[in-house]
């Protein structure tokens, strides 16, 4: 400010700026006093060429081919909503780097030598005695904090309603297992894959604690087991004290605050099977005390190929996913809606699926919204709604023209978005596929 | 364009969708402004509105073409 000032008022020490004349360079610059100059302010300023050029060329070239423009608008407009109608395709996979970028390479060769053997099926559960309207609730913290452990903390956990475990609601949890383990056929009509997990379970494939407890009870096979009324079990005090028999026979009950039957169960498993499968699978969740069941869970090993994650870091390929989304959901509603033990389905693999798919089904909604918006907004500032029409036309034409267009002749297959290409088609071959594929062997017994 | 591209719905897709809305009012909107003000026959209303803004709406186009240019040399990270 000061170099400008002495620029501009060169001699004129005295001048400030707020009131410094600004006279040509040839006059003194405080000729008649220090004032506002009204010099240049009652002179028009110099038209720009560019704004001549867009008055007398551009504005009457668009005057006269005013039809043309319009019909050719309509006509991209027409072709868009086409495209997007018939061409626009939902991606199926989030992409995350540049196939060639080295962190997608890492990951490739991970998820293919070496995660594979870790996924070997992807898990459904059913959860009981939860609020079936909002089965989870989350922290209200954005931050994720560690724990007294050092790992990272989300603290989302069930929202439990009451629930009483009486003979009708044992009797629906039996045959909800028994259902979902019934039904036939192949992915995705196959919910969970039967041939799966160890025998000599209740339900291959099916890790349903009350489904085991049945049998258990069915067999008694033990002098504990024959000791124990018949299922269903009159109370839910009855059960828990089946629950605890059954535990007792392998482990030990010693139920304290913040545990719940499920680590009982888990450690039961383990020493009798020698495998670590039954981690989080089913279990009763009881209160603090330790007296009363108020949830209860069960895990399938559900019939996705595991295809629908390899490779993926989130959600999953949604072409696999979606399909058996769409059937747990039918068997939701057909079996947990209504039911005297209402349920509700979850899996990790479909929650970040959701979000992709809702996602793409919002933005075209979204648009609609924001066209209709923006058409009120101008209407009112304009106070001219034929300006507003024509406005808010031009734009959706903008936003169709840019998202719609036309379809390419041959898209490009399986690999929108600089994603992976497609898994199994670009495999590489590594010398220890024979190896991934005994461990995928070994732990698919699980 | 984005079908042009070879690009399937996606989430960067549906977020650009979403961007587009913004984009693409705001220069129509500043042009039916400045014609919703001016005076005299509708061809001469069009016409102040492009002398008028016509290039600020050039300009605010092109720098924001400017400015998306150097995103085509990076890659796009999300949750990262």
């Amino acid at each position: 400010m000061v170099l400008l000032h002495a620029k501009a008022c060169g001699g004129c020490e005295s001048c400030e700026a707020k009131c410094c004349c600004r006279a040509p360079k040839e006059q003194s610059c405080c000729e008649g006093g220090c004032g506002p100059n009204t010099k240049y302010d009652n002179e028009p300023p110099e038209e720009r060429a560019i704004t001549r050029f867009l008055r007398d060329k551009v504005a009457p070239f668009l005057n006269k081919a005013k039809f043309v423009l319009v019909f050719i608008s309509l006509a991209i407009f027409a072709g868009s909503i086409l495209g997007y109608v018939l061409g626009f395709e939902k991606a199926s996979k989030i992409p995350l780097f540049k196939a060639s970028h080295p962190l997608e390479q890492v990951l490739h060769m991970e998820a293919y030598a070496f995660k594979s053997s870790g996924i070997e099926h992807l898990r459904v559960h059913l959860q009981y005695g939860v609020d079936v309207t909002q089965p989870f609730e989350f922290q209200k913290n954005s931050q994720i904090l560690p724990d007294a452990y050092g790992l990272d903390n989300d603290d989302d956990r069930a929202r439990y309603v009451p629930l009483d475990f009486e003979p009708d609601v044992q009797l629906a949890i039996v045959a909800h297992c028994e259902a979902a383990h019934a039904i036939a056929g192949t992915f995705p009509d196959k919910l969970v894959d039967t041939s799966s997990g160890p025998e000599g379970y209740a339900l291959r494939g099916c890790y349903c604690l009350l489904n085991e407890i049945k049998q258990w009870v069915a067999d008694g096979a033990s002098a504990t087991a024959a000791a124990q009324p018949s299922f269903p079990f009159a109370s839910e005090a009855a059960l828990l004290d089946v629950v605890k028999a059954f535990i007792n026979e392998h482990g030990v009950w010693n139920h304290s605050s913040q545990e719940t039957v499920q680590s009982h169960y888990n450690y039961l498993r383990s020493e009798e099977s020698g495998l670590n499968g039954y981690t989080w699978r089913t279990g009763f969740v009881l209160n603090d005390v330790g007296d009363d069941i108020i949830g209860y869970y069960a895990t399938f090993n559900s019939s996705i190929p595991p295809a629908a994650v390899e490779g993926q870091i989130f959600g999953g390929d949604v072409n696999i996913l979606k399909p058996a989304f769409d059937k747990w959901a039918r068997f939701q509603q057909e079996h947990c809606v209504g039911s005297a033990a209402p349920c509700v389905f979850a899996s990790d693999v479909f929650n970040f699926m959701d979000l992709l798919t809702s996602l793409a089904d919002f933005a075209l909604s979204t648009v609609l919204i924001c066209l209709a918006a923006s058409f009120v907004v101008l209407t009112f500032v304009t106070a001219n709604v034929l300006v507003a029409l024509i406005t808010t036309t031009c734009v959706t034409i903008v936003i169709f023209s840019t998202i719609g267009e036309c379809r390419p002749k041959s898209p490009k297959p399986n690999q929108p978005n600089g994603m992976l290409p497609d898994a199994h088609a670009q495999r590489p071959s590594y010398a220890s596929d024979r190896d991934v594929a005994t461990t995928c062997n070994v732990a698919s017994q699980v | 364009m984005i079908i042009l591209a070879g690009f399937k719905n996606g989430m960067y897709e549906s977020i650009f969708t979403i961007l587009v809305v913004g984009m693409a009012i705001d220069y129509a909107v500043h042009l039916a402004h400045y014609y919703n003000e001016a005076q005299g026959t509708r061809y001469q209303k069009a016409q102040a509105a492009i002398h008028g803004v016509g290039v600020s709406v050039l300009g605010g186009a092109v720098t924001t073409m400017g400015a998306g240019i150097p995103l085509f040399a990076t890659v796009v990270i999300f949750f990262w």
